[in-house]
């Protein structure tokens, strides 16, 4: 129960963040952005899949479009994914995004099997951008953001010499 | 690849929108879920795209010997980013008397996972903390700088910005209230060990080792801007 407080009291302090960090990609109201919301997921067969979900077939009207991703810990890995399902001489550049869409902390292109995907962990949300070269284009998005594992800190003893009297 | 198909089993959820027109998605219900477990390839074909998906997925969760190495093997977004230093220094290792017998270590476990969560909850802290101060700066010379342009903007602009740091100033209170928690708690758990330690291993541990390691997380996790 001690643990679930301390916990929760640090989770208390991430949430006044969140106030104030509520999306920073939307700063700039030029951007319209959209929230992939992230489901529970826990296969019972793979536990170490158990996390949170979110995917989405997309139809992409427009050159760029732009979504975003909260609540997200820095103890939980996380995956994202795009499978590009057009044509196979055609693709779309993905670019992940943290505190600006002006500049890409990471940014690729559908392979030719039609793949991109990125790991990575963070605190709190990120953003995704998607740009096609030809409209419209269709593709899945995936972001899965595991439970924390079991983080295993090194220890703060050493062993003494001194014998209890 | 199997157990990628059984993921879908499990049952996950798809989710939906529509952006002003500048994207369409069609939500997936559970029929259409169950067709990713289904054997008939033309089934499968109507999925494709998800399908392939979880395919790469599976083979990402499958290459990861526990949820700590997939964790461990993974870098920050961002190079800036601050990301939780969980390192125990030389010189902030405290002498312990436990021999590691079992009575000894069933009295230590509670104690020290307690520690161990506040160490984990203020490295935390610590880094929320920075990356906040980060994204405040960021924001606020983005909107200088864009203020600048025109006049209009810059009155809007003048508003919002003393919205952030009123917000930023909360938040600093906020870390503070939740720091004094989290000492606390540090040093409920180092007197725990103490009392351990006056059973298996050292008398007047805390006085001799607890209490300088507190003062050293006190003085390293305080906020000093």
């Amino acid at each position: 129960m001690k643990k679930i407080a301390l916990i929760a009291s640090a989770l208390g302090l991430l949430l006044h963040s969140a106030a104030l960090w509520a999306q920073p990609f939307t700063l700039d109201k030029k951007f319209k952005v959209t929230k992939l919301v992230l489901h529970k997921f826990s296969p019972p067969d793979e536990p170490k899949a158990s996390g949170r979900i979110s995917i989405a077939e997309v139809t992409q009207k427009d050159d760029t479009i732009y979504y975003f991703v909260k609540g997200v810990s820095i103890y939980s890995p996380v995956y994202v994914g795009v499978q590009f399902t057009g044509a196979k001489n055609e693709s779309v550049n993905v670019s992940l995004h943290k505190l600006s869409w002006k500049k890409a902390e990471r940014s690729g292109t559908t392979d030719a099997r039609g793949h991109w995907e990125e790991k990575f962990k963070t605190e709190n949300d990120f953003g995704l951008r998607v740009t096609a070269k030809s409209k419209p284009v269709t593709y899945s998005l995936m972001v899965w953001v595991g439970d924390s594992p079991k983080i295993e800190l090194p220890s703060v003893f050493k062993k003494s010499d001194v014998k209890r009297k | 690849m199997k157990s990628v198909w059984k993921f879908a089993i499990a049952g996950f959820f798809v989710c939906g929108f529509h952006a002003a027109g500048i994207a369409q998605v069609e939500p997936k219900g559970p029929s259409e879920i169950g067709l990713i477990e289904s054997t008939q390839a033309q089934d499968r074909e109507n999925i494709k795209g998800i399908g392939e998906l979880l395919g790469h997925f599976g083979k990402f969760v499958d290459a990861a010997s526990s949820g700590s190495a997939m964790y461990s093997a993974m870098s920050a977004l961002d190079n800036n980013e601050c990301v939780p230093d969980l390192a125990a220094s030389a010189s902030g290792l405290m002498p312990s008397g436990c021999d590691g017998n079992a009575g000894c270590n069933q009295c230590f476990e509670s104690a020290v996972n307690r520690m161990n969560t506040v160490r984990k909850n203020l490295a935390r802290m610590s880094c929320l903390r920075m990356n906040t101060k980060r994204y405040v700066d960021s924001a606020v010379a983005f909107g200088d700088d864009v203020s600048g342009i025109h006049g209009a903007m810059g009155l809007a602009w003048q508003k919002e910005r003393r919205g952030i740091n009123a917000s930023y100033e909360k938040f600093k209170k906020t870390y503070d209230g939740k720091y004094v928690e989290m000492m606390e708690s540090l040093d409920t758990s180092l007197k725990g060990i103490d009392v351990c330690e006056a059973q298996f291993g050292m008398k007047d541990w805390y006085q001799k080792s607890g209490f300088i390691y507190y003062e050293l997380m006190k003085e390293k996790y305080q906020r000093t801007d």
